[in-house]
């Protein structure tokens, strides 16, 4: 198995672009792709950056599961909202499509809101919510994806992990990012849990039945994830579970694209695909006071958090988006790191397509 | 309160609205706003939420009054009125009020525009944060309500308090099934609720509280005297603590920050204290009929709903529900069994109505 190595993000974003070109994608739409998969690596969030190209993206669009050309469809359109039908094309170019058509109309009319079905997986929630900061506008981004976990007292997988986001601009300091699972970790903790078999953590995952477990190998005996807040309503179970199911509804069953029972799938390579919907949000912050205002109290808001005195063990109190932020200042510096497992996913992938390997940053 | 059993003096919903008016009068409340104090709070009371209900009329609402530090008669001040966007100062009066006073317009903008929201500053306490989103629910639309509160939360990996119990709420309209209410706050359990395990003697649950040095207790005493609550997720980031300081982070600035009220160090007060105009709320107002057809959404969510409802549970749990079913189940039952108020609440109130020379509220007694 290879170290780890460090890559350029231009050259990155490159070889997403010949991967996903080679097997069919437009051009403009591949870069976006590469975009959000780089922005998600650049932040530190490997589980959905390039580690994910070719399993949910190249492979799916290979076997004729995800079109590589859709046809979008607007299927309802007013001055503050937009429902867009994505022809089951990547969730990427149809959310940043729905993205900027909010942000413009959020600059004509104040707020705008927008709603996409029969799209794919789109990566990070963040991304689309970050879309708004340049404009002074406040994003809003959540997805309902394949169902992993259970509703509080449930035994059923009911819902996915479903994140929320957020963007806020501040002036001087970062924007505050909220990107978050409405599970308490996601699928992806449970694969490295299992990997390392080190016990899971109480409040992360059921068995079968619906009982709690901390058994690591708890994904091939039906078990599931639990919703943020754990088992049961003792630690506010049931708001990690309402909050997921607020996330389905306003994507799913809103965009009358697929919900409920029929989102019950693995994520399997085979899975069916359009299934997925999204919801996004833009808010002009100067319709409702001036905005260098704002960001100044923002700056200060944020201060009071970073500057707080932190627990006993503790070096320092974050706001969202900061460690984010920190890691993009680090990798623009010195080149984002691939492990091992998936630089070589990517070689091979580039010898499958033909087409020239991801360029490394020389040692 | 949570977790114990309804105690069995109980008070007609009516007379219980009548005697919060005539608390509220008294003290120089217009009738139209003691009105909407008494709606809000007897909704409280009505969803099994007492803390939030008439227990807090006194000490929240007469007392601050009395005492001069929040207004009886404010003046309210549009700061911004744009067809989707309403920021309000609310003239340090009450946070019913103003907040039925923001979400109507927040309502009345999005059936013109499609979606609205509006910010109120300069206010006060507003009860539950549910009540304003369910407004939205007989016009068809969707409603978002979401308050600041004084800080009773350390962020994650802190020890100083930042940040209140800060809920969200968002409600739902469905066609048969009742709508989708969730009502939350953003830390793991509220004050209320450490009360509670102190009153009973039980250790807390570890992701509640921590001391003052913001080391975890299970101590109930330690963590309402010198700590603090923690936010959704608990302790640290394992359990994903840092989502729900997040959550409680995002309310106070769409809160706080952008209505242009208190933020930050300064709504470091005590919670009972005797301050006014520390608190910023947030309303939002959605019709669903500018994506699609209002019926269709409204039957595909009852079968979305519906699928919860039906999916099978753990061994030993009783069923899965929706947000607000256990909330409407309350309503409907203490509708016709009359309003269960606790012993120490009715002293309060009893005290309070001699105090004002109001007629006590009418009370009667369930097996």
């Amino acid at each position: 198995m290879p170290d780890t190595v460090r890559v350029r993000e231009d050259d990155l974003r490159a070889f997403v672009e010949r991967a996903l070109t080679s097997v069919g994608v437009d051009e403009a739409q591949a870069r976006i792709v590469g975009d959000v998969l780089v922005a998600a690596d650049r932040r530190g969030i490997e589980s959905h950056g390039v580690a994910r190209l070719r399993w949910f993206y190249v492979d799916r669009i290979r076997n004729g599961r995800i079109a590589a050309r859709p046809s979008y469809e607007i299927v309802r359109e007013r001055g503050t909202t937009l429902l867009l039908d994505a022809g089951n094309g990547l969730g990427h170019p149809a959310s940043h499509f729905a993205m900027t058509r909010t942000i413009e109309k959020a600059r004509e009319k104040g707020i705008a809101l927008a709603a996409v079905r029969n799209s794919n997986h789109y990566g990070i929630a963040g991304y689309y919510a970050m879309m708004a900061l340049e404009h002074d506008m406040i994003g809003i981004c959540t997805t309902d994806s394949a169902h992993f976990a259970v509703p509080t007292f449930g035994s059923t997988r009911m819902q996915g992990t479903n994140p929320f986001a957020f963007a806020i601009p501040a002036n001087e300091e970062p924007a505050f990012v909220l990107d978050f699972a409405t599970t308490t970790v996601t699928y992806g903790k449970l694969e490295v849990y299992e990997r390392k078999a080190l016990p899971l953590k109480p409040g992360w995952a059921v068995d079968g039945r619906g009982n709690p477990t901390t058994d690591p190998a708890v994904r091939h005996t039906d078990g599931s994830l639990l919703p943020l807040g754990g088992f049961g309503t003792d630690s506010g179970g049931h708001k990690g579970y309402g909050l997921g199911a607020l996330a389905e509804i306003l994507t799913g069953v809103l965009a009358a694209g697929w919900f409920g029972a029929s989102l019950t799938l693995e994520e399997r390579p085979d899975a069916p695909s359009g299934i997925t919907s999204h919801f996004f949000g833009a808010v002009r912050i100067d319709a409702l006071r001036d905005p260098h205002e704002f960001k100044r109290d923002l700056d200060r808001e944020l201060r009071t958090f970073k500057q707080s005195a932190p627990a006993p063990g503790q070096t320092r109190v974050y706001v969202a988006g900061e460690i984010e932020h920190e890691n993009e200042l680090a990798f623009r510096r010195h080149g984002i790191p691939l492990i091992g497992p998936v630089i070589d996913d990517l070689d091979e992938l580039a010898r499958d397509l033909g087409i020239e390997p991801v360029r490394r940053i020389a040692a | 309160m949570i977790g114990e059993e309804p105690s069995k003096i109980r008070a007609h919903e009516a007379a219980e609205r009548d005697f919060i008016v005539r608390a509220l009068r008294a003290v120089d409340v217009s009738e139209s706003d003691a009105h909407d104090v008494a709606d809000v709070l007897v909704a409280a009371d009505l969803r099994g939420v007492e803390s939030h209900g008439i227990a807090r009329l006194d000490m929240f609402y007469v007392r601050r009054i009395e005492a001069g530090v929040v207004n009886a008669r404010p003046n309210y001040t549009a700061l911004s009125d744009r067809p989707t966007q309403f920021a309000l100062d609310a003239g340090n009066g009450l946070g019913h009020p103003a907040g039925i006073f923001a979400m109507r317009k927040a309502i009345e903008k999005a059936r013109d525009n499609g979606l609205a929201f509006a910010t109120v500053r300069n206010s006060n306490h507003y009860g539950i944060a549910a009540y304003y989103a369910m407004m939205a629910l007989d016009h068809g639309l969707i409603g978002l309500s979401m308050t600041n509160s004084t800080h009773l939360a350390v962020p994650t990996f802190g020890r100083q308090k930042t940040q209140g119990t800060n809920p969200i709420a968002v409600a739902i309209p469905a066609g048969e099934h009742p709508p989708f209410v969730l009502d939350m706050a953003t830390t793991g359990v509220t004050f209320g609720r450490l009360e509670v395990s102190e009153r009973k003697g039980k250790a807390l649950k570890p992701g509640w509280a921590v001391d003052a040095e913001g080391r975890e207790t299970l101590d109930p005493a330690t963590a309402m005297t010198k700590g603090a609550l923690l936010p959704l997720g608990g302790y640290g980031t394992g359990n994903g603590g840092h989502k729900g300081y997040g959550l409680g982070a995002l309310v106070e600035i769409l809160c706080g920050v952008l209505a242009g009220g208190l933020f930050g160090t300064s709504l470091g007060l005590d919670e009972r204290g005797l301050h006014g105009g520390t608190v910023s709320h947030f309303f939002g107002a959605f019709r669903i009929d500018a994506l699609r057809d209002g019926d269709a959404f409204r039957r595909d969510l009852d079968r979305e709903l519906r699928t919860f409802d039906e999916s099978t549970p753990v061994p030993g749990a009783g069923r899965v529900v929706t947000a607000g079913e256990p909330e409407r189940a309350f309503t409907e039952r203490y509708r016709s069994e009359g309003v269960p108020i606790d012993p120490k609440v009715w002293e309060g109130i009893d005290a309070m109505a001699e105090r004002l020379r109001i007629e006590k509220l009418e009370r009667f007694t369930v097996a």
